[in-house]
């Protein structure tokens, strides 16, 4: 189930890829579900460890 | 207000205060390496863990290294608590048969123990199993708190350090945090609420018949040993759904005491340890006074607005007077056995600290009431705070407050011997900004789409109060919930989720850059210049400088809430 109306688009025009791929990725029984959320882990410690460096060049 | 309930507020004051010194002794020992009875007999084991995980104890870590390792930690911490949860029902120790946590409720929840916020989007008896409880939750209430006083120590090193490279080993600090201090303190405590009738088993829940005849299934399982650490790690999260106002969660009014004091002893030491390790307790004494100061005003207000008739019920036959039958004021959403003065100690105390934990329900506070607690937050948790966040978190703002002081006078500004230049202004500004990014930003989104609004149990200024205070408490890692707002959605699961994450590295690195310049540096010899930062004036300038700061970040969203709310009700209108 796509959540809300905030997502939801006029089914005559054509959606673009990355917004098909962006909707589905904000619906909650999707498979690919856990593959997100956890690259969405990881990716937010990959960026800390990239901040840290950034914060050392400051 | 009573005599009584003040009563109760100074004699929990007093008890902090007692507390401090010896405890912060007692820590500085155990951080600085020295010979502790504790030491002796633990001392063996913390050997073996280094063995064990093939560290070696006498190697520092540049600020870098350290970040690094603190991150990679919490990470691996974070992965294991997600697979926990997804695999629960196939694991053991679950005698309920809980299912697997949903994906994105396993995202929010990992990172939000991870973060020492302990957000719950979810009904504890009725989501996790024993394993997860006990492995999972529990363990990352000690990684997280660890974590926390291991960073506050590299900052006070970082201080106290001249032309160092290095400020610690986070290895290390992070064992002996665990091994000498949380676990030695929450067995303690673990007997002794076990002592007052907190549950510790691994049974099934019990299924009991009512006077009715109805059938009810009592919740149970290993709470005590959760509850120590939950309280004395400023984690907050509950074994049940209704957290510390649970009777076996909290059994007693023995109970709450020593739960509230142990939200506040950590951080009220580590003030100490601060004092102690930069060579003059005084400075560690300011620091706690100007943490004093805004918690006797914040529980004061608190306690007023809720001991105040409320205006709407003035017609109705509902009894607001102090009597000796009627404790008076307003007592919706209050813990009933402890009164007013306890809760909205209790509201104060754990919105000051990270802590999170409640006993009442914060959504049913009069608007001003309910304000502390917000205030509390987006302040940034500087009033004791977190282990360890709260003195990282002060620090941050009194570099703030003698950089604003050497521009008054035109002077390179000193911390503590310590010159204060562009890199460490620069960092300590990062670190400020990093909460009000995404609080602002995720509350003003949540509160304009369907997604945001679809969660929200009331209308108008409350209705918002309840978003804002989701993502300050999210931002701030407290975790308590206003309440009134169904959190538990993808979007709100997982943008809280960001939320904690941001609210918690994107200050805790800046805070590590700090750390290793200052430690870099030379200490300058005090002056007639040196601005003095152990009497009053620094206490009134740190204390202004963050309701400054404070203020003009969050008064405008503050204004669209609690503040029109309280002006909506004087006027007639609730919501």
């Amino acid at each position: 189930m796509a959540i809300g109306g905030f997502l939801s688009v006029d089914p005559f025009r054509p959606e673009a890829p990355f917004l098909r791929g962006f909707r589905a990725s904000f619906v909650r029984n999707n498979r690919m579900l856990d593959v997100i959320l956890v690259a969405l882990l990881v990716g937010l410690f990959g960026l800390g460890v990239a901040y840290a460096y950034a914060c050392e060049r400051l | 207000m009573t005599f009584n309930g003040i009563l109760q507020i100074a004699l929990f004051a007093a008890i902090i205060l007692v507390l401090t010194r010896p405890l912060g002794g007692f820590m500085t020992r155990v951080f600085s390496g020295e010979r502790t009875l504790i030491g002796r007999a633990l001392g063996p084991v913390e050997r073996a863990i280094y063995r064990l995980c093939g560290v070696d104890e006498t190697t520092e870590q540049h600020w870098l290294t350290y970040a690094v390792a603190l991150l990679l930690f919490n990470m691996m911490g974070a992965l294991v608590l997600y697979a926990l949860m997804r695999l629960q029902a196939l694991l053991p120790f679950n005698p309920q048969g809980q299912v697997a946590v949903t994906p994105d409720l396993s995202f929010n929840t990992a990172i939000s123990f991870v973060t020492n916020t302990n957000w719950q989007s979810y009904g504890g008896e009725t989501t996790m199993g024993y394993l997860v409880q006990m492995a999972g939750l529990t363990v990352q209430n000690f990684m997280s708190a660890a974590t926390g006083i291991a960073l506050a120590l590299a900052l006070v090193r970082g201080f106290s350090r001249r032309g160092a490279r290095t400020i610690g080993n986070f290895w290390v600090d992070l064992t002996r945090c665990t091994l000498y201090v949380l676990l030695p303190a929450c067995i303690v405590m673990t007997l002794f609420f076990v002592w007052q009738g907190v549950p510790q088993n691994l049974g099934a829940y019990t299924e009991a018949t009512t006077l009715e005849g109805a059938k009810q299934l009592i919740a149970q399982g290993p709470v005590a040993s959760q509850l120590a650490i939950k309280m004395l790690g400023t984690n907050g999260g509950g074994f049940f759904n209704a957290n510390s106002a649970h009777p076996f969660e909290n059994p007693n009014a023995l109970v709450n005491l020593v739960q509230m004091v142990a939200i506040f002893a950590i951080g009220a030491g580590l003030t100490n340890v601060f004092g102690r390790m930069v060579g003059n307790e005084r400075q560690g004494w300011a620091i706690l006074a100007a943490m004093g100061v805004m918690f006797l005003v914040g529980v004061g207000v608190c306690y007023w607005a809720e001991a105040q008739a409320n205006p709407l019920l003035a017609g109705l036959p509902v009894d607001q007077a102090v009597s000796a039958l009627s404790p008076g004021g307003n007592m919706e959403g209050k813990e009933v056995r402890f009164g007013i003065a306890n809760t909205a100690l209790f509201a104060t105390i754990t919105t000051d600290a990270s802590c999170g934990a409640v006993i009442g329900w914060h959504d049913s506070f009069m608007p001003l009431g309910g304000l502390v607690p917000l205030v509390n937050m987006l302040l940034g948790e500087v009033i004791v705070g977190g282990v360890g966040a709260g003195l990282y978190g002060i620090l941050l703002m009194a570099i703030i407050a003698m950089f604003v002081a050497g521009l008054m006078v035109g002077r390179t500004p000193e911390y503590i011997g310590k010159k204060l230049e562009a890199k460490e202004v620069k960092m300590t500004v990062l670190a400020i900004l990093a909460m009000p990014l995404v609080i602002l930003l995720f509350t003003a989104i949540s509160s304009a789409i369907p997604l945001g609004t679809a969660g929200v149990a009331n209308n108008g200024p409350h209705g918002f109060s309840e978003i804002f205070y989701a993502y300050a408490s999210g931002a701030a890692n407290n975790g308590s919930a206003f309440g009134g707002l169904s959190a538990n959605t993808l979007w709100y699961n997982t943008t809280l989720g960001v939320t904690m994450f941001v609210g918690r590295f994107f200050i805790i690195i800046p805070a590590l850059a700090i750390a290793g310049a200052l430690a870099a540096k030379k200490t300058v010899p005090v002056s007639a210049g040196t601005f003095p930062t152990t009497g009053p004036l620094f206490v009134s300038l740190l204390v202004g400088v963050i309701l400054i700061v404070g203020g003009l970040t969050y008064f405008p969203a503050v204004a669209l809430g609690p503040v029109v709310e309280q002006l909506q009700m004087m006027a007639g209108t609730t919501y």
